[in-house]
């Protein structure tokens, strides 16, 4: 299949609408709310931990694998991450398993 | 009382968002490979992030990308990792009240991390400056637009290379959609802050790693991140 060339079908495309949609709500809603009542406490603090529980929520099932060499590349990834910034995370852990794939004796 | 002219303002956003945009193209290009790989065509891939234009949100959503795609599962997905926004476009509101609601609308729909992030540096500088006018559309949209078209168009150039190169796994690219998050939680995690804060993340990806192992992993993102919401409500302080 030519990804250059293919259309998105009409799944897709609702899929990139209501997303976008949602996306957009939830940059305009702050404005809209704080034009009316003041978030309560509770509240903020459950929105300032969300980010993180959503992005943890989103690495943790790629270590639910039986690819050795899947879970070499996110441990690596995760030691770097620890130290160095997110580009240089990003690109390390693709380097690595990378290089992990052209290994003889892994393979 | 200080207001800096058109030009000035332009030029100076430029300067701004420079290394930011040296950041965001390579992000940029790993999403399009990435959205490539996964089997989202080009004009898809492009469609995407110069309407939704939320990183985060579509790195996830590629992840869980089908022919068919879960629908409801990437709404929930994009409102839990975009809801940072709601806390964000509130404290830019108090210094958009000169703007005209059309304005108003285009300065929320630019609003990403990076653009609010520069903006409100500037906001805050411009007060400490003795400014007659804190917020400048001209320098929220020369940082913005510039995030857009960068993000937009190296998220294109990504796909078409990908589609090029063929299959990337030997590559080692599927371990960019993984860093990304790893580095991202890494990057937000409360540090020093105790454990009551961390709890709800310990609870979001144990409640992710039972549901991927036992059901699958498009209802992990939304359940690990909703147990840790629920975590968070219940341990929020007084």
């Amino acid at each position: 299949m030519d990804l250059l060339t293919t259309l998105p079908n009409h799944f897709e495309v609702l899929a990139i609408l209501v997303m976008a949609a949602v996306t957009y709500s939830t940059r305009i809603i702050g404005y809209a709310l704080l034009s009316k009542v003041k978030l309560s406490k509770r509240v903020r603090y459950v929105l300032e931990a969300s980010p993180c529980c959503v992005m943890i929520s989103i690495a943790t099932p790629y270590f639910i694998t039986s690819d050795l060499k899947m879970l070499l590349s996110l441990g690596f990834a995760v030691l770097i991450a620890l130290k160095f910034n997110f580009a240089v995370t990003v690109i390390a852990a693709v380097a690595f398993n990378g290089l992990l794939h052209h290994l003889p004796f892994l393979s | 009382m200080i207001k800096d002219c058109l030009a000035t303002e332009i030029k100076r956003g430029l300067l701004t968002v420079m290394p930011m945009i040296i950041g965001i193209v390579p992000l940029g290009l790993i999403l399009g490979a990435q959205a490539s790989h996964q089997g989202m065509a080009t004009v898809t891939t492009v469609m995407m992030t110069a309407l939704n234009f939320a990183g985060g949100s579509e790195f996830a959503v590629i992840a869980l990308w089908e022919a068919i795609p879960p629908i409801l599962v990437i709404a929930l997905t994009t409102f839990l990792i975009n809801s940072r926004h709601i806390i964000m476009g509130a404290t830019l509101a108090p210094y958009l009240k000169d703007q005209s609601p059309l304005r108003i609308a285009f300065i929320y729909f630019l609003m990403c991390d990076e653009n609010w992030a520069l903006n409100l540096l500037e906001i805050q500088r411009k007060t400490k400056e003795n400014y007659s006018q804190v917020f400048s559309f001209a320098f929220y949209l020369t940082v913005g637009l510039s995030l857009y078209i960068s993000w937009s168009l190296s998220a294109f150039i990504g796909s078409t290379l990908a589609s090029l190169i063929g299959d990337l796994k030997s590559y080692g690219f599927e371990l960019a959609c993984p860093a990304t998050f790893i580095s991202l939680t890494f990057g937000m995690w409360p540090k020093k802050q105790g454990l009551k804060k961390a709890l709800p993340i310990l609870g979001a990806a144990t409640a992710a790693a039972i549901v991927s192992f036992s059901l699958n992993q498009a209802y992990a993102v939304g359940l690990g991140a909703l147990t840790g919401l629920i975590i968070a409500f219940f341990t929020a302080p007084k």
